[in-house]
């Protein structure tokens, strides 16, 4: 789980799944961009899909993450869970806060506005918080076992905002548009338009596939540094 | 702004976003790998030193004085 059994060897890994990731973001974005006829009601604008929807997506995917990483630590005591669980929280922060300003600009172009307090954006907005403050927790602890507690509670609690943040749309009405993929029946987007997406959705999740492992690293051997510290009993 | 303007802005701010985090990422990885290795360094050296009898490069090379002997602020 620590990542860095063979130094040299894992770092050609590591290389190769970034060349890939690398590769089939340039891909699947340049068929986005100019590779598909630009949306019926939108016209261009709504190319922006292929970025803000995968954002989306895969902070979804990194908060479900941290989740299963801090439930793994609070049921088998293990710190590498622990590290798991933050190095995802941090990469799913990130993706959580390029779908917000995405969002933001894509409103703009449609709606006439940066910001509204529709349910879906506020929500977005709480859960960027929550793991916000998750983050600013885990750095207030200095006791690794103790901060690996309340953080993976907070992760767990955390997460329950996930599944309101995407039901926002069909729960209260707003500006944001309903679900178009996951939702009951068939998807009602083009086809084509469909296959571009999870193109894209395929080839962030590769993103963050290397990503997570590269912040794993990070987290080990910040933990290496703490126990090489810590006062000899 | 026009379409382009809005879909340039977007992707902009996703990719920059994402590529700042990974120059990030990779900086943070490179500074933590450095202290790992400074403070396994800083321990293995630590047996030999034995207060008050202080490592050589805290003698001051002009009087011979250490820290351990206390040669006080200004050096």
């Amino acid at each position: 789980m620590s990542g860095l059994g063979n130094p040299g060897r894992t770092l050609g890994r590591v290389a190769a799944s970034g060349s890939l990731a690398a590769v089939a973001l340039v891909v699947t974005i340049t068929i986005g961009l100019v590779g598909v006829p630009p949306d019926a009601a939108q016209g261009d604008v709504q190319r922006i899909m292929y970025v803000h929807v995968p954002s989306a997506w895969l902070a979804y995917l990194a908060f479900f993450v941290t989740l299963v990483g801090g439930v793994r630590y609070l049921w088998r005591r293990n710190l590498a869970w622990d590290r798991v669980a933050a190095a995802s929280a941090e990469i799913g922060l990130v993706f959580t806060g390029v779908a917000i300003l995405s969002g933001a600009i894509w409103g703009k172009a449609t709606w006439g506005k940066w910001w509204d307090w529709d349910p879906r954006l506020t929500t977005t907005a709480i859960l960027f918080l929550i793991y916000a403050g998750y983050l600013l927790l885990r750095a207030s602890i200095v006791d690794r076992h103790r901060r690996a507690r309340l953080s993976a509670v907070l992760g767990v609690v955390g997460f329950v905002n996930v599944p309101i943040v995407h039901f926002s749309v069909l729960w209260w009405r707003g500006l944001h548009q309903a679900p178009t993929v996951i939702r009951p029946g068939d998807p009602t987007i083009d086809h084509l338009l469909l296959a571009v997406l999870m193109a894209n959705v395929a080839s962030f999740t590769l993103l963050y596939a290397w990503l997570l492992r590269r912040r794993i690293e990070l987290e080990t051997l910040r933990d290496r540094t703490e126990i090489t510290l810590e006062p000899s009993p | 702004m026009t379409d382009p303007g809005f879909i340039l802005a977007a992707y902009t701010v996703v990719l920059g976003g994402l590529g700042g985090y990974v120059v990030t990422l990779d900086r943070r990885g490179r500074a933590a790998r450095r202290l790992l290795e400074a403070v396994a360094r800083q321990q293995a050296t630590e047996p030999g030193d034995e207060r008050p009898n202080a490592p050589a490069s805290d003698v001051d090379p002009n009087t011979g004085a250490s820290d351990a002997e206390g040669r006080g602020p200004g050096r």
